[in-house]
């Protein structure tokens, strides 16, 4: 093997750049290279002066989250008229007014509400609701209108939009699959299901030789198939369908830089995760492990903007006595490890996250002791950066729209402040239209 | 029009070609056999299910529920379920409460057998693919699966999904018209896009819309107005989601005028199938379709009008128009070449052959389904898959490199077996985390039995093993079919060299690990 790429491959590792390493690589990785050496030395000054670029963090509540029996409405007859098996009695509740209260089983977002690290949104919904689970999230992720659809989704747009020059990692999905909410035309961020597979298996981390050989294949080649790829003409205009790769060159070009992305995201995420520093105990539930995930990934230094996590189970059709409760205490768990890391790194102030879900649910319990999907309910952003307290009224119990309550903030309302005064975007080009902002954050 | 391929052009590259476009690709001796034939003849055997070679690995069990053989033990729960039906007691009647628990019991026990009946759909279709003696109708079966989407999740009666399966087999290489009509009264369909209960006072919008912009015209060639009076004509259709019998009832059909896309008149399903193919919009957006498929991700335009008018010629006849598309010389083009970024079952059926293997064991090949995304009868959305690209992400790039690994190294290479049971867990580990060291001869046998067994010997018979160039050379058109880069050719060559020094002959572990580098590559994921 030629000496200079074991060179490339330690400085692929530590993100130093080196002058005789610039000389020898291919442009594409030169800039490459530059682009993460500039982001490693921007995020190294960030800690340095505090002024650290803001980190949202999504956790998704896969299911349709019962809303009613998370914040309760333990003030309203009508609450315990429509649930009479499942309602959360009065006493177990923690009254935030005369009007609701946190469901026991939340007790850290309690504290943060206590703590001023909260910030509750009541009622968040969007017209025309759909109850179609699958439908309902597409509907979120992609942040269109409910009648339609989107090639990609909000987060992704706001990487091809607001994060150029950013390396692969400025989104990090902790999902087999990439949510729809990061499918992107440019810059769709990374997804990775268990960071221990997320790269190259060989049985031999030493075997340098086998190694080597894999790095060379996965490089944007120099001497490009360029020839075969001749333009065949004018392009088909007006299908959507399509993802742009009109020849052989092209289909090379676009996996030879996912090959690439793949290998470095790998590299780094590896070492990220093997040197941390934490011995905070996570719940062992994957939304346990993956909030870890996350914090040693923001404790390591990464330049990501955006990371995302899922939990499910909130599909409480039956018997949600038992299960509402686990789930919620599960993510309630999960977020106190979380945080209590993420304030012990010093990150507080430049992290926020937000909980969703795709619906909430009835009004009104089913004969199962569960409940149907249903529409609006509220959200929860945590953080150092939030302005506390809660936003929108509870949403009436009786003036329903087909046995749901109406929703009173469009969820699109919460993503363009996160835009705007969080993620330092532009919602309107993100968002493809104007909606209300909320007073959601300190910086505003 | 599109131009015919010249006989001299004809070679084992474009054999090849049309072997991974028109079926689900082949080992070097089939793609020799279909270069023997001449291109016309190797079209027409694609065509017509005559090829002159058959897979080595043996063609799946039908479970035997997909032919309609009755199942006592579900007869049975249907008939209770059938007889509770329309019994709906009053709210506080106490004999109500029973009923519904007795409801639920019986759907859960229904749900229990779907679950089943689902995997061993996926596993009898998967297999099927891997196997069939006419690669390209199960090519066509898969476009219009992805095409006109329905989905297990919705669904959710596997019967049901087969059915639609066995329907776009049947019919797929016909008269697409015609499959457009019956999509409006297939069982799974009816249920997926909500056509079960829509009727003249409230129509449901949902198929009439999808109709429109993803099976036929695409968004902007029809109106919000179009929609309406579209749905209104699909009024009427009647499921019975237990037996899975369609019925007309005239008295939920909408029967008054509609106007669609400028044609008014007491129109009904069929009329407005036929309003829409009477466009050359619906050629064109079908043409594109097809050549998305089988050619390439953004098609040139004046190719898309050629096809569209093959379509128009043909009356909307798959077969006739595969046909043209597959003699034209525009197939064969270069720029076309290896061009498309491989689904995940064309990555996985191809891998299958090129590494010679007897079988993907089951568990692996769901779990290769679903790490690589696509799995067969669950689509993501009504959309299908949307292919090209998104196929293609970091983690599903690395996912291919190691189920790469998995398949060509495991077998032989008991430490890199470990090293991925290790890595992946359960799965992959059932039962073996106790004893972990690979000298075991137990757990070498699990490990066997775990990890499919490619035929090393008929990929590199012994004089290869001894002559890096010819090894290099036949592993190169085994699993690309088309020269590499200079580069990379540089660097497979340097690895077996290096295995081979001084007169020593590679070995099979090695020879795997030399495969696994191989396909561990951007230009694998193309065909």
């Amino acid at each position: 093997m030629t000496p200079h790429l074991s060179t490339r491959r330690k400085f692929l590792r530590t993100g130093v750049l080196g002058a005789a390493a610039t000389a020898s690589v291919p442009a594409f990785l030169e800039r490459t290279f530059a682009g993460m050496h500039n982001a490693a030395a921007a995020s190294a000054t960030q800690f340095a002066t505090g002024k650290d670029s803001p980190i949202f963090v999504v956790v998704q509540l896969a299911g349709g989250n019962d809303g009613l029996n998370t914040i309760v409405p333990w003030g309203h007859d009508d609450y315990y008229t429509a649930r009479k098996k499942i309602a959360i009695p009065q006493n177990e509740v923690t009254v935030i007014d005369d009007e609701i209260g946190f469901a026991p089983s939340i007790p850290f977002i309690r504290e943060a509400y206590d703590n001023g690290e909260m910030t509750l949104v009541q009622g968040v919904g969007y017209p025309n609701p759909n109850r179609s689970h699958f439908r309902s999230t597409e509907i979120w992720e992609q942040a269109t209108s409910s009648d339609r659809t989107a090639r990609t989704g909000w987060l992704g747009r706001y990487f091809d939009n607001d994060c150029q020059g950013a390396d692969p990692t400025v989104g990090i999905a902790l999902a087999n699959q990439q949510p729809d909410a990061f499918a992107a035309e440019e810059k769709q961020g990374i997804s990775l299901s268990a960071p221990e597979l997320y790269k190259w298996i060989d049985n031999d981390e030493e075997h340098e030789s086998r190694n080597n050989v894999f790095e060379q294949l996965n490089e944007p080649s120099s001497d490009s198939m360029t020839e075969s790829g001749a333009s065949t003409g004018n392009m088909t205009a007006g299908t959507v369908k399509d993802t742009g790769l009109k020849s052989a060159a092209d289909s090379l070009d676009f996996l030879e830089h996912t090959a690439l992305d793949a290998r470095v995201s790998s590299d780094t995420i590896g070492q990220l995760i093997k040197k941390s520093n934490s011995r905070t105990v996570y719940p062992n539930t994957p939304i346990g492990r993956n909030l870890q995930l996350i914090s040693r990934m923001i404790e390591g230094g990464l330049s990501t903007r955006v990371y995302y996590a899922s939990h499910g189970g909130f599909d409480t059709h039956t018997n949600q006595t038992g299960s509402h409760p686990i789930r919620l205490g599960q993510l309630d768990d999960s977020l106190r490890a979380f945080f209590k890391d993420i304030k012990a790194q010093g990150n507080f102030n430049r992290v926020v996250l937000m909980t969703f879900s795709e619906f909430g649910r009835r009004v009104n319990e089913n004969a199962s002791g569960g409940t149907d999907h249903g529409a609006a309910a509220p959200l929860f952003l945590l953080g150092g950066g939030i302005k506390p307290g809660v936003v929108g009224k509870h949403p009436s119990l009786t003036d329903l729209h087909q046995g749901d309550i109406k929703f009173n903030v469009d969820f699109r309302s919460v993503y363009a402040s996160v835009l705007d005064n969080w993620l330092e975007g532009s919602s309107e080009a993100v968002l493809g239209g104007k909606f209300p902002k909320l007073d959601l954050f300190k910086k505003a | 029009m599109l131009n015919r391929l010249p006989t001299s052009s004809w070679s084992q590259t474009t054999a090849a070609h049309l072997l991974n476009r028109a079926g689900f690709g082949g080992a070097p001796e089939h793609v020799a056999a279909l270069h023997e034939l001449g291109c016309e003849q190797a079209v027409n055997a694609l065509l017509d299910g005559k090829l002159p070679f058959t897979s080595k690995q043996s063609a799946p069990i039908r479970p035997d529920w997909l032919d309609g053989e009755a199942d006592p033990e579900e007869e049975e729960i249907k008939n209770k379920l059938q007889a509770l039906r329309g019994k709906r007691p009053k709210a506080n009647d106490p004999s109500g409460v029973k009923q519904a628990e007795e409801r639920r019991k019986l759907q859960r026990m229904i749900r229990q057998i779907a679950n089943r009946r689902s995997a061993e759909l996926n596993k009898w279709w998967f297999e099927t693919l891997c196997t069939t003696k006419h690669p390209l109708n199960e090519k066509v079966t898969l476009f219009w699966h992805g095409h006109f989407v329905s989905s297990l999740e919705k669904v959710r009666t596997p019967r049901l999904m087969f059915e639609q399966n066995e329907l776009f087999r049947k019919m797929g290489m016909g008269d697409s018209r015609e499959l457009t009509r019956r999509m409006a009264r297939n069982p799974a369909m009816m249920i997926y896009l909500d056509l079960s209960n829509s009727r003249a006072e409230k129509p449901n919008e949902n198929y009439a819309r999808e109709l429109l912009e993803l099976f036929t015209l695409g968004e902007g060639h029809y109106t919000e107005t179009d929609i309406k009076e579209a749905a209104r004509a699909f009024t009427g259709m009647r499921l019975n989601r237990l037996t899975g019998e369609v019925n007309f009832s005239p008295r939920n059909h909408d029967n008054s005028s509609k106007t669609f896309l400028g044609k008014t008149g007491n129109l009904g399903a069929d009329d407005i199938v036929e309003i829409i193919f009477s466009t050359d919009r619906a050629s064109e957006f079908l043409s594109h379709k097809l050549l998305r498929y089988f050619v390439i991700d953004t098609p040139p335009d004046d190719l898309v009008n050629q096809l569209a008018a093959e379509l128009r010629r043909n009356e909307f006849n798959i077969h006739k128009t595969l046909r043209a598309l597959f003699l034209s010389a525009e197939f064969y083009a270069r720029p076309f070449l290896r061009g498309r970024i491989k689904s995940p079952v064309e990555f996985l059926t191809q891998i299958s052959q090129h590494l010679e293997l007897d079988r993907i064991p089951d568990q692996l090949a769901v779990r290769a389904q679903r790490d690589l995304g696509q799995i067969l009868f669950r689509p993501p959305n009504v959309a299908g898959w949307p292919g090209g690209k998104l196929w293609i992400n970091t983690n599903t790039l690395l996912n291919r490199y190691n189920l790469a690994g998995v398949l060509s190294r495991g077998h032989d290479d008991p430490d890199y077996a470990m090293e991925v049971i290790s890595l992946t867990g359960k799965g992959m580990g059932k039962g073996m985390s106790k004893n972990r060291n690979a000298k075991n001869s137990k757990v070498r046998e699990a490990i066997a039995k775990r990890f499919p067994r490619p035929d090393f010997t008929t990929i590199a018979p012994d004089p290869l093993r001894s002559d890096p160039e010819k090894l290099i050379e036949s592993l190169t058109f085994r699993f690309f079919q088309y020269p590499v880069r200079k580069d990379d050719h540089e660097r497979f060559l340097s690895f077996a060299r290096t295995k081979s020094e001084s007169g020593k002959t590679i070995d099979d572990t090695e020879l795997a690990e030399l495969i696994h580098l191989m396909l561990s590559t951007p230009y694998y994921q193309l065909t």
